[in-house]
């Protein structure tokens, strides 16, 4: 009996132990692997919306490259943060520290929806013998991965007027996926001028291979009108007309007889070229976070008597502000009839091209389309003010400054010409170190090839 | 030889006289206590020269059957000293009494060690022993919290005075940067969940289900020698705890009633509404004296008036001004008199906090059968407003022989907690940020206001008498509302149990096995009225609720063999050999709804809005085999070893596998026959030494695999790079040297253990930083080394023992933690400012100097370095300030000084517990409370020393409202958080067993116990203790961002048995 007890006891024990390295054999279920990930059709269609998804993050379209374009850029007497959040406290008062979170995270994010869109664009050949579909996913990608690129040399580079660019310091050009840590991660900088050419060089590929029409995605003209903002910030104006006249001579598009109705929209209308989609349960608002009085959002921005004074009497945009008890607001990204932080954020719209076009033209003497009086008065005549009879720079940026303010030009529009901004104490030139980002730290830390942008003290990447 | 221990038996036993006649004599007989003389039942009586033995009964008898002849006898209990001794059975059965001699000192106490248990004089290892007596019925939060200060060589720290909430356990410090540094838990051989149910970003407790009253004994296991059996997970400590097993005899039942109250253990002082109101005024004006210098409009002061006016609710807060300060832009001018509204909104953040428990036992059985029962409900308030902890729990432990070979039984516990929790430190709902509030905003609107009136743009003077309404026109939000109009309720349904089968294949021989499992379900219950949406966005669309269920289950099974032989007269071995399985699988479902009819409507089902939902899982499993053997020989030289396989399907398959063995001897000295001489004082003397490798696999499931996870856009659903791949992934490995002395003196009325370890952790599991251009912020991989070493010393001493007993325990440690290869990572972890550097301990500060204030202007100073490190100067730019090591959040050393005095009834237990050298961050009360006036939040009183023309030397600098000057992240703001505390004070009186006779009653104590009664510290934040929860982490050390002080509580209550 004792044998028997025993030889069964063994034979249980070697029983349990069999096949027991099965055991540790699992999948994860909420995730798939690298390798199936693009190996279809279908799968690299969903990769692209993954890349929509972030580009609409709330670091990139879904809030930063917006609000923070306008409190980085804007004079403190006539728009500051109000709030104790330090991280935009400092953008805003441009007394920037390295470790500034939302910069760290405007770089971070910014590369993340490059990755994204380089790892669409490294599958292409999946669609096989579907030239139309590929080139309309390619043109997607590259569309998403320029804007990005023009993101990131508006916030990490100097202005391409200012000084060189063709050895100022932009920001590293990535242009394949990441599917390894490896030395080649190491990047170094590439000059202001080449990420300029590479945000030109994938928008006109997007132009190139973009549909009239892509439902909310990007389509053609959305490419033509990122690239007429990125010539105008180059200073390029004969191509800003070209393409801003491009837009409007589609016939795509046209003013909404109210310019309130370009806000807090929940789908595309007539003027939006572009818009990032944001509903009830995806998407990122963040400029209604910082813009948007409560309860929605924090009332951190807040407009002062100043800034009213650029207003002319019976200018409809002076009418689209909040003012609380608590302070006012820009009324852009506040809903009356919802979550304000719900709607869609508009990246562009028509309203830009007509001014691009009408500042191009001026500035080329030229008249592509229209002239820059009609164009300008065009705008003028919407908001309810009485047309020019003539027409000057001045008029044509200020008509600018006022249609566009808080929808994420400012930066560009204040650096490319010159304008001065000021801060708590003093006042700041427009080429002022402190007016571009730094390098974050973090990627200070992990990448010896990185330099520090001037005014950054004496970190990892000092210059 | 003489063996010490016998000297102290003198009349321990009683020699009987017989004759001999045959062989098959019987020995019996009765086994008793020497102290009460009541029988003892489960008494091992063991004949070594026979390898065999009895066990006595219910009534203390045994009975045993042998030849005649002389033969040693070796009599242990749990609790009570071994008793060797020699009976010589000639002729006829003998009757043989002994007596068993209480064991106050430990020697002969049985550790439970990993599959096993071992005497505490044959411990090669280093293990920590806490009784449960020691912890039971203590009014505090969790075991961990029980046993802070008890033990040396681990750090216990509560994140904050939350109920239910995080904390940190470092046994011999941190032994990782980025994978899990907590300890393993066993509970009765079921390796416990440790899994963090939290929705927010604030972790909870997941051992506060468990009822510490059940505690029969926790060993600490510290060394690689001790802890290598459990392998894998074992590089962080193992601790072991075993719950009350049943004694046959009388069911013996016990019960316990406490009730008690808590309150913050201190406050912070905030300025009062006058103070405040002239600093910010200055504030204000300094900085328009600057605008207007630099050509600018000077408008600031106008923006701080227009801030009064609005978060004053039209109150007279110029009232407040002085007399000298009413050069105004708007309104009337006033000042000098007393201000109407001055309100403490700290006081708010608290509430009267209130505490009971109730716990029932039974214990009892028979010879075959062995059970112990109870059940424990408590109901604690926290000290914030809200915070409450409900805790139920049941256990059934249960032991049955079925026949001499075969025994069977099963511990199984089953518990509910229910825990309002509050939101995390970092939102504004968490009670202490209150003190941001501006002392001029009223708690309550005004009566006769309504909330945010038209036309109250600028100041119109109003009485301020307070409605019954909380203003929800605060500065920040105000936690009052937040308190009445929402919930936040977390259920946690635990069941934890294990049943075992054990055989005896040959008496020597025993095969068991065990089946764990530990299923933990969470409900977590959220619920925001519309009112809240001043905080919580989501709730302004008519109301925001949320569910998640959570539940995690872990089984597994251990089977192994169990081998004693006495290999000859002096010398024994024991071995361990089996194998053990354990797989989880957690799952996770999460819906959330906006849009109630009204606030009486809090369940899903009336949400018009689906605004999310969704679920998701994962799981893994490890497969082990493992081995130890135990050699003693002369019961003076030991050794050990042990070794464990471990494999995880957290890592790639070529990887999947460690080995971590480890090897101890141990040697007493005093069995020696020279040290006969200096047994009258060093009665006692261990020498101990071990190494050994263990093991972590604390990281995320599939961290080796290229991953990429779902996303949507615009109701179209995407695909993103979640993961970027490393398939050479592996086990983090801590090499531990130990080596100790455990001592007696005078005749073991001082005993003690002495102990330096050095562990090195290499291959260290990193969550490494990559270059953000890859798109991806991170990658885990197998980089780095670090080291921990410390020295741990522990005593205990009878100093009186007579009538009036007195006796004393202390515990000190230190451990030096350094990171000591990192390959050149930079790892920022807590509110950003904690780095794990190569050099310096985990979680070290980095940043710039403070170097006060220029007496000139009333700027804010840094230091400037070389790059040789020398200093060169200061200046007020910040961003040419040098970065710098400033401050270690680790302690240098810690520990615990417990008396206890004992006299006719009375007892009186104090323990203090001490932390030092250690550094913490203060940032809510620093940055922006101590932020000379940058912003409108209310400051602490010290921001009254603020630079002026007038107070040139001082090391606030000058207070500038919206300019910044000096509140960016600085040595400014790191503290020395050092603190000596009376962590528990507890008098008790036990009435004589004399006036208890024909009452029924067995026993009857009343006690009162304080917790945290006294700090003795110079932190000038709420409480040392603390790590705010949002930020705790392995670098994540130190941070306090509004985080609640620890409770100081007092209960008194019953306890008695029957």
């Amino acid at each position: 009996m004792k044998k028997q007890t025993n030889l069964f006891l063994t034979l249980l024990i070697g029983a349990s132990m069999m096949g027991c390295s099965d055991l540790l054999d699992l999948e994860p279920q909420a995730s798939i692997s690298d390798d199936v990930a693009l190996s279809t059709p279908g799968n690299v269609q969903t990769a692209l919306v993954g890349a929509y998804a972030q580009l609409g993050g709330a670091d990139t379209y879904g809030g930063s490259y917006i609000y923070l374009s306008e409190i980085y850029s804007a004079p403190s007497d006539e728009i500051y943060f109000n709030g104790t959040f330090i991280d935009p406290f400092d953008i805003n008062g441009k007394n920037i520290q390295t470790t500034n979170a939302f910069v760290t995270r405007v770089w971070t994010a910014s590369y993340n929806t490059i990755n994204r869109a380089n790892n669409v664009l490294s599958a292409l050949d999946v669609f096989g013998a579907d030239a139309a579909t590929r080139a309309r996913v390619e043109g997607e990608a590259r569309f998403i991965r320029g804007i990005a690129y023009y993101n990131l040399v508006q916030a990490f580079g100097k202005a391409f007027n200012d000084g060189n660019p063709a050895t100022n310091l932009g920001v590293p050009i990535i242009l394949t996926p990441t599917r390894v840590v490896d030395a080649a991660l190491q990047v170094q900088r590439n000059t202001v001028a080449e990420v300029y050419a590479q945000a030109i060089a994938d928008l006109n590929a997007a132009k190139t291979g973009l549909p009239e029409s892509n439902g909310f995605y990007a389509d053609t003209y959305a490419a033509s009108a990122l690239l007429a903002r990125v010539h105008l910030a180059k200073g390029d104006f004969a191509n800003a007309a070209i393409e801003a006249n491009r837009v409007i001579a589609s016939g795509n598009y046209s003013l909404f007889p109210s310019v309130a109705s370009n806000f807090s929209r929940s789908a595309n209308g007539a003027e939006t070229i572009f818009a990032m989609q944001v509903n009830i349960t995806a998407g990122s608002n963040d400029n209604a976070v910082f813009h948007a009085p409560l309860p929605f959002g924090r009332a951190d921005i807040q407009v002062l008597d100043k800034h009213m004074l650029n207003y002319e009497a019976g200018d409809a945009r002076a009418n689209l502000f909040t003012a609380t008890s608590r302070g006012r607001m820009t009324s852009k990204y506040t809903s009356t009839t919802g979550d304000s932080r719900r709607f869609n954020v508009n990246v562009v719209r028509l309203a830009e091209m007509y001014l691009t076009r009408a500042e191009a033209n001026f500035r080329t003497g030229g008249t592509l389309g229209a002239t820059p009086l009609a164009d300008v008065n065009m705008i003028r005549a919407r908001v309810g003010l009485a047309d020019l009879v003539a027409v000057t720079l001045d008029d044509i940026l200020k008509e600018r400054r006022n249609e566009l303010i808080f929808e994420g030009v400012l930066r560009m529009d204040m650096r490319r010409n010159q304008v001065a901004s000021n801060i708590a104490g003093a006042a700041l030139a427009w080429n002022a170190n402190a007016l571009t980002f730094p390098v974050p730290d973090r990627e200070c830390n992990v990448n010896s090839n990185l330099v520090q942008n001037p005014g950054y003290g004496v970190g990892k990447c000092a210059p | 030889m003489k063996n010490f221990l016998r000297t102290l038996l003198v009349g321990a036993f009683c020699i009987l006289s017989g004759q001999v006649m045959a062989q098959g004599l019987t020995l019996s007989g009765t086994v008793t206590d020497k102290s009460t003389g009541e029988p003892l039942p489960a008494v091992n009586i063991f004949v070594p020269q026979l390898n065999r033995g009895a066990v006595t009964d219910v009534d203390g008898k045994y009975s045993v059957v042998l030849p005649a002849g002389s033969y040693e006898l070796r009599v242990t209990s749990v609790g009570y000293k071994r008793l060797n001794t020699n009976v010589t059975v000639q002729g006829a059965n003998l009757t043989f009494n002994m007596q068993l001699e209480p064991d106050v000192v430990g020697l002969d106490q049985v550790v439970v060690v990993g599959f096993g248990e071992i005497s505490r004089r044959n411990v090669t290892g280093s293990i920590t022993t806490v009784g449960g007596s020691d912890i039971s019925l203590q009014p505090v939060n969790t075991v961990e919290s029980a046993i802070q200060g008890r033990v040396s060589g681990v750090f216990i720290q509560q994140n904050n005075g939350k109920l239910g909430q995080g904390m940190q356990v470092r046994v011999r410090g941190s032994s990782s940067v980025s994978a899990s540094n907590q300890p393993l838990y066993i509970i009765d051989g079921v390796p416990v969940l440790m899994d963090d149910f939290s929705l927010s970003v604030a972790a909870t407790n997941p051992l506060a289900q468990f009822n510490f009253n059940d505690v029969e004994s926790i060993q600490i296991l510290k060394d690689a020698s001790a802890a290598a059996i459990y392998g894998s997970r074992a590089a962080n400590g193992v601790v072991l705890i075993t719950t009350k097993q049943g004694r046959p005899g009388k069911t013996q039942f016990s019960y316990s009633f406490q009730r008690g109250t808590s309150e913050p253990t201190n406050l912070v002082d905030m300025m009062n509404a006058t103070q405040y109101v002239n600093f910010m005024w200055d504030a204000a004006r300094n900085t328009d004296r600057i605008r207007a210098a630099g050509g600018l409009t000077p408008n600031r002061t106008a923006i701080l008036e227009d801030t009064f006016d609005y978060y004053a609710l039209g109150t007279d807060w110029r009232a407040c001004l002085d007399a000298s300060k009413t050069s105004i832009l708007r309104g009337t001018a006033g000042g000098g008199t007393a201000c109407p509204v001055d309100e403490d909104w700290q006081a708010q953040a608290f509430q009267d906090a209130s505490m009971f428990s109730h716990d029932l036992s039974a214990s009892g059985g028979n010879d075959a059968t062995r059970f112990f029962v109870s059940g424990h409900f408590s109901d604690q308030d926290g000290i914030l407003i809200k915070d409450r902890f409900q805790r139920a729990t049941t256990r059934l432990n249960l032991d049955h022989k079925a026949s001499d070979r075969l025994r069977l039984g099963m511990n199984l516990s089953a518990g509910r907690s229910f825990n309002q929790r509050l939101s995390s430190d970092n939102a504004f709902s968490t009670p202490l940020q209150a003190i941001a509030q501006l002392p001029i905003t009223p708690v309550f609107y005004p009566e006769g206001y309504g909330p945010d009136p038209a036309g109250i743009e600028y100041w119109a003077a109003v009485d301020y008498v307070p409605s019954s309404t909380y203003n929800n026109d605060t500065y920040y939000y105000n936690g009052s509302i937040h308190r009445d109009f929402s919930k936040y309720n977390v259920t946690t349904m635990r069941s934890t149990g294990t049943s075992y089968l054990a055989y005896n294949v040959l008496p020597n021989l025993e095969l068991r096995s065990e089946l764990t499992a530990d299923i933990m379900t969470g409900y977590d219950d959220q619920w925001y009225g519309p009112e809240t949406a001043v905080g919580f966005a989501s709730a302004g669309q008519g109301g925001f609720a949320s569910v998640a269920w959570q539940q995690s289950v872990s089984y597994g099974n251990s089977t192994y063999l169990n081998f004693n032989t006495n290999l000859s007269a002096d010398q024994t071995l024991s071995a361990t050999a089996g194998m053990s399985y354990q797989y989880n699988d957690y799952n996770y479902t999460y819906t959330a709804r906006s849009g109630f009819p009204n606030n009486s409507f809090q369940r899903l089902t009336s949400g018009a809005n689906l605004l999310d939902g969704t679920s998701t899982g994962s799981e893994y499993s490890f497969l082990s085999y493992f081995a130890r053997a135990n050699y003693s020989m002369k019961e003076r030289y030991l050794l050990s070893f042990s070794g464990r396989m471990d494999g995880s399907s957290r890592f790639g398959k070529d990887q999947r596998y460690g080995f971590f063995p480890a090897g101890s001897v141990g040697w007493i000295v005093t069995e020696e026959s020279f040290a006969t001489p200096i047994l009258p004082i060093v009665s006692y003397l261990k020498a101990r030494a071990s190494y050994g490798l263990t093991g972590n696999a604390g990281i995320t499931n599939f961290g080796h695999l290229g991953l990429w996870g779902g996303t949507s856009y615009a109701g179209q659903s995407g695909i993103s790079p979640s993961q970027i791949p490393n398939p050479d992934l592996t086990w983090e490995t801590t090499t531990q040297t130990n080596v100790g002395f455990d001592f007696g003196f005078m005749n073991n009325r001082i005993t003690g253990e002495l102990d330096y370890y050095i562990k090195d952790t290499e291959d260290l599991l990193l969550t490494v930083q990559i270059p953000g251009t890859s798109g991806f912020n991170s990658t885990l991989k197998n980089v780095g080394n670090l080291e921990n070493k410390g020295f741990e010393f522990n005593v205990n001493t009878f100093n009186l023992t007579g009538d009036f007993k007195w006796n004393t325990t202390f515990n000190f440690s230190t451990n030096e933690n350094k990171i000591t290869n990192l390959d050149g990572q930079v790892l920022t972890g807590g509110l950003g400012f904690n780095r794990a550097l190569e050099g310096q301990p985990i979680g070290v500060f980095f940043g710039r100097e403070f170097a006060g204030v220029d007496p000139a202007n009333g700027n804010a100073l840094f230091n400037v370095y070389d790059a040789d490190g020398n200093l060169t100067g200061t200046t007020n730019i910040f961003n040419n300030a040098t970065d710098r090591i400033i401050g270690d959040p680790n302690p240098d050393f810690i520990g615990g000084f417990g008396n206890t005095f004992a006299y006719k009834g009375f007892d009186l237990n104090v323990l203090f517990q001490f932390v030092q050298g250690i550094d913490a961050n203060i940032s809510g009360h620093g940055r922006w409370s101590r932020g000379n006036g940058l912003f409108e939040d209310n400051s602490v009183t010290d921001q009254l020393k603020s630079w002026t023309a007038a107070n040139p030397n001082t090391n606030v600098p000058e207070a500038r409202y919206l300019i910044t000057n000096g509140n960016q992240f600085s040595s400014r703001y790191i503290v020395d958080a050092s603190y000596v505390r009376l962590k528990n004070v507890t008098l008790s009186y036990t009435v004589p067993r004399q006036y208890l006779r024909n009452t029924g009653l067995t026993k009857v104590r009343l006690y009162g116990t304080g917790v945290n009664l006294l700090t003795f510290t110079d932190y000038p934040g709420w409480d040392p203790e603390m790590n705010t929860d949002f930020a705790a982490g392995n670098i994540g050390l130190g941070n306090d961002f509004y985080t609640a002080p620890q409770a100081k509580t007092i209960t008194f209550g019953i306890d008695i048995g029957f």
